[in-house]
């Protein structure tokens, strides 16, 4: 069928008042829990999926959809402004975003989140339209062997990743790698390291470590200082991004939804791995690299287009196969079997109106996205006014209750607080904290998929390199890493680490 | 003397109306503890249900979340709340036998508490990928019986019911299987799509959404469903098979008796509605409506079954 | 620079040490099925590796040693300690106090006490504080955040 028909199908449904109306709902929603840190999209779809059943399942998907991708935007928000991510993909948006702002160019960098995100979405969507079935079969390909060469090539990226030394990079990273080893083994069931606490079980809490690593941490090196003579004095002028910005932006933005809407397809933390991959391209490809992490647009553009492309990507699996790829879209997938739609190959033709819906609903959500947040971005940077000695009472305040509000564990603030003193102590010793994060999101995925590869292939290493994909992902490693060794690049390293340790290689 | 006794009688059958009649419950909300995450089969079930609960009790009823350890986070929980009758939880059968024994620093045994309803289960079926060497269970016997322990099959979790099944099986017919652990029912899904793994033992609702993918060999079900109406049963097949894995919601067991047979009688009343059972069966489930005497049979008898697959595979290893 | 990095690599040996010890409490496994040991003893290991040669690496240098002093100004560490002690107190004080008292508590002591700023500002920013949140959280969310003994 003609791609143009099915959109003015798609049309059609989100015309309706009562759908235009939970879409915005949803948005509002999502961006609301999304900019508190610590809640995110898991917790405001449970929380509105009660009011769902009674709508019919269009406008039910439609809302659910608009919480998910608002809270991936809101997220940034917090990340920017006072250095907390809202959720593990805008980490990497407090590396330079969180720099802008203390600039004075909170502004810009918010607005060109906002419009990367929404350029992302769009793109991701036109890639939904377009290529979902055959995509779905790519993603099909991705076994056990393939996952674990993939994150190995994580590892790599995190190498990149490293303005200072690589090797304590590495360090923070295989700590990271122990870490998410605590808790529940999934595969054999043994506890490891859980010292008899339920809590511990499902493992160390990503939330409460971001929230220690970066909200806490980052408050009490603040709070070392004598009087913040404050961060933002000066005028912010200019709240959206200028001419200047616009152009370094732009290739950022477009490689990173390209990018992240093919890592969405895959089941696993998607948004985190494209933001995370998007950053160190981005570092790569840039003419100055050493300037990443001090507040470069680039370092906000790519991220934030990533993880919001890789939402859109994330629903392909959902249509073409009824596989959910993260928590967020299983409650969706939930909800169509309440609703008693049959998940599986045959959504798009059996319910094409419900897919087509959907498709356009995202067009119409991260349109309302954009238009909701731009004049909310000089609300937000009001908030960096406010005196530093009553504003961090207050984020340390935000920090607690979204820790405590996941599990209503006081566990998990101990683990909180844990990995602030951790944080605090890392930034004294020049050790850097997204390796770390990076580890404790890939981790469990990392093992498990190297376990059950030697399972399956019965204890032959071999099998990383018959599967066709695995090699190649493999080859890619070894040839990324064997180009540090090349002289001229090695150089360039070298002149980078000197400038941001000062002494030390 | 003997107009006496009458008398009493009389009086004494007279008041038991009175008795039933002065049950003052449910005057709040009922809530209900789900172990598991939003969208999964025991939330599906629970919301299919809150509509009709809600009518029979004239209370709302609320589902809370309370994810966490495979279940054993919420049961713990709801081992220890007040056993008012407020308060309620799902289950799955056979996780609330198998965890207290084989988890450490547990803080509920299966015992604590009395299942009010088993509303529904999924039979748990074979299924191999496409273009395997085998299409029916016969050949599939043949095929892993001629390579033993080759053939990759996955279930969820150790320790579980896709896990015991897959024992049962190997015991039933001699053949060594390879069990793969999948961490959820997504990555296997995708595993077995993209022939990554050559079997799974899994839950109906998963065949369901994916016959198109995949060949489903058998199903562990009573009689054939209507979702899967080429799929022959393990009993057709001449095997004494019935794996499942069945849900419904639990109380404390020291709730008082009238309160729990009011629920009892909430639940029965939903789940014998058409419109429920239909819902279930679309999905893929297999609704059932069995009460507070007949869920207990069945997780004792299954308590059975398990123990007696622990003895033979000697799986009960001294606590780590 | 150069005894920030020893200490850390003793630091990261240890943890590296515990790992790979903890690893043989629980099976390692073979090749053909991995077990829970398997990742902590490796990775262990590695970290060990890794700190040892940060070690080596922090002595090779020859430059004069520079030790930056820990804290940026004298009464630096006060205030630290003081934030940290608050936070474990909040989570201490939230289940017997309640949410809405513990939070106004600690707003006001961290208003009040690290920046010094005057009873007053402290006091309004404590109440509105601890009555926004309790507003946002518990009656808009939903979220069920302790009431304490006094019921709110």
């Amino acid at each position: 069928m003609d791609i143009l028909s099915h959109m003015a199908l798609g049309a059609q449904v989100i015309l309706q008042p009562i759908n235009l109306l939970f879409c915005f709902l949803g948005v509002l929603m999502g961006t609301l829990v999304g900019v508190l840190p610590g809640l995110g999209p898991t917790a405001a779809i449970a929380l509105l999926l009660p009011n769902t059943f009674h709508v019919p399942p269009v406008t039910a998907i439609i809302m659910l959809a608009g919480i998910y991708y608002g809270a991936m935007y809101g997220g940034s928000t917090t990340s920017i402004l006072v250095n907390i991510p809202g959720e593990a993909a805008s980490v990497i948006t407090c590396l330079d975003g969180y720099q802008m702002a203390l600039k004075g160019r909170a502004g810009p960098a918010l607005g060109i989140a906002a419009f990367g995100s929404f350029i992302a979405g769009t793109i991701s969507i036109i890639g939904l339209m377009l290529v979902a079935p055959p995509l779905a079969k790519f993603a099909l390909a991705f076994g056990p062997p393939e996952y674990f060469s993939l994150m190995l090539l994580g590892i790599i990226i995190l190498i990149y990743l490293a303005s200072g030394s690589i090797l304590k990079a590495l360090m923070m990273f295989v700590f990271g790698l122990l870490i998410s080893t605590i808790g529940m083994d999934t595969i054999s069931g043994t506890q490891r390291l859980t010292f008899g606490l339920l809590e511990l079980c499902d493992g160390v809490g990503l939330i409460p470590a971001i929230m220690g690593l970066f909200g806490v941490a980052e408050v009490i090196a603040n709070v070392e200082q004598a009087i913040r003579t404050d961060v933002v004095t000066s005028k912010v002028k200019n709240l959206l991004p200028n001419l200047r910005d616009w152009k370094d932006s732009f290739w950022p933005i477009i490689r990173g939804s390209v990018l992240g809407f093919f890592i969405g397809i895959l089941p696993g933390p998607a948004p985190v791995i494209s933001s995370f991959s998007s950053y160190a391209i981005e570092k790569k490809l840039s003419k100055h690299p050493e300037k990443f992490g001090t507040g470069v647009i680039e370092g906000v553009a790519g991220p934030e287009s990533a993880n919001n492309a890789a939402t859109g990507g994330a629903f392909i699996p959902l249509f073409t196969l009824g596989i959910p790829v993260n928590s967020v879209i299983a409650i969706l997938l939930g909800a169509f079997m309440i609703h008693g739609i049959q998940p599986g190959p045959m959504i798009i033709t059996k319910h094409a109106d419900l897919f087509w819906g959907t498709v356009m609903s995202m067009y119409l959500g991260n349109a309302m996205l954009l238009i909701l947040n731009l004049p909310l971005i000089g609300l937000w940077v009001q908030v960096l006014k406010v005196p530093y000695p009553i504003l961090f009472p207050l984020i340390l305040l935000f920090c607690l209750v979204g820790v405590y509000s996941l599990n209503y564990s006081l566990v998990e603030i101990a683990l909180m607080i844990g990995f602030g003193v951790f944080g605090y102590l890392a930034r004294k010793f020049q050790f850097e904290m997204a390796p770390l994060v990076l580890a404790i999101v890939i981790g469990p995925m990392m093992e498990n998929n190297l376990r059950l590869s030697l399972v399956i292939s019965q204890g032959d290493p071999m099998i990383f390199i018959t599967h066709p994909i695995s090699a190649a992902f493999i080859f890619v490693m070894l040839a990324l890493l064997i180009s540090p060794l090349v002289p001229w690049i090695g150089k360039k390293r070298k002149r980078l680490q000197e400038k941001v340790e000062g002494e030390e290689v | 003397m003997k107009n006496l006794k009458w008398i009493f009688a009389v009086l004494a059958i007279l008041s038991l109306p009175l008795n039933v009649v002065a049950l003052d419950f449910p005057k709040g909300s009922i809530n209900y503890m789900n172990p598991f995450n939003p969208g999964g089969e025991v939330d599906i079930a629970a919301r299919a249900m809150q509509p009709y609960l809600e009518k029979n009790l004239g209370v709302p009823f609320v589902i809370n979340y309370f994810p966490g350890a495979g279940g054993a986070l919420c049961w713990s929980k709801l081992a220890a709340v007040k056993p008012d009758g407020y308060t309620v939880g799902g289950f799955s059968i056979p996780h609330i036998i198998l965890q207290p024994m084989f988890m450490k620093d547990i803080a509920f045994k299966t015992d604590d508490f009395v299942i009010l309803a088993i509303v529904e289960y999924t039979p748990i079926g074979l299924a191999v990928k496409k273009g395997f060497k085998a299409s029916t269970v016969k050949e599939f016997i043949d095929y892993a019986k001629a390579n033993p322990g080759t053939v990759s099959c996955g279930g969820v979790g150790k320790f579980s019911g896709h896990h015991f099944a897959t024992l049962q099986f190997m015991k039933m017919t001699g053949v060594k299987l390879n069990y793969v652990t999948f961490t959820g029912t997504a990555p296997m899904q995708t595993a077995l799509m993209g022939g990554h793994i050559d079997a799974v033992f899994s839950n109906s609702t998963m065949m369901v959404s994916s016959k198109e993918e995949i060949k489903v060999l058998a199903i562990g079900a009573e009689k054939r469903m209507a979702q899967l109406s080429d799929v022959p049963t393990f009993k057709e097949l001449g095997m004494e098979f019935y794996p499942r894995i069945a849900r419904g919601a639990m109380a404390p067991k020291t709730v008082p008796r009238d309160i729990m047979k009011r629920l009892e009688s909430a639940f029965l009343d939903t789940t014998s509605k058409p419109e429920f059972k239909a819902k279930m069966e679309q999905a893929g489930f297999v609704p059932q409506v069995w009460g507070i005497a007949e869920s207990q049979k069945y997780l004792e008898s299954e308590a059975k079954l398990l123990n007696k697959l622990i003895q033979d595979f000697d799986l009960l290893q001294p606590a780590k | 620079m150069k005894s920030y990095n020893s200490i850390a690599a003793i630091f990261f040996l240890l943890i590296g040490i515990f790992f790979s010890l903890y690893a043989r409490t629980v099976e390692i496994g073979a090749l053909t099925e991995p077990g829970p040991g398997f990742l902590p003893l490796w990775a262990g290991l590695t970290l060990v590796a890794m700190s040892i040669i940060l070690f080596l690496k922090s002595y090779a240098r020859k430059a004069g040693t520079f030790r930056a002093s820990f804290f940026p100004q004298p009464d630096s560490w006060k205030r630290v300690l003081a934030v940290f002690l608050s936070l474990i107190v909040y989570n201490l004080l939230l289940t017997p106090l309640g949410f809405t008292i513990t939070t106004f508590l600690f707003l006001i002591f961290l208003v009040k006490f690290i920046f010094p700023q005057t009873w007053k500002r402290s006091l309004v920013v404590g109440v509105l504080g601890s009555i926004f949140a309790r507003l946002l959280f518990i009656n808009f969310l939903e979220t069920q955040l302790p009431r304490g003994l006094l019921g709110f």
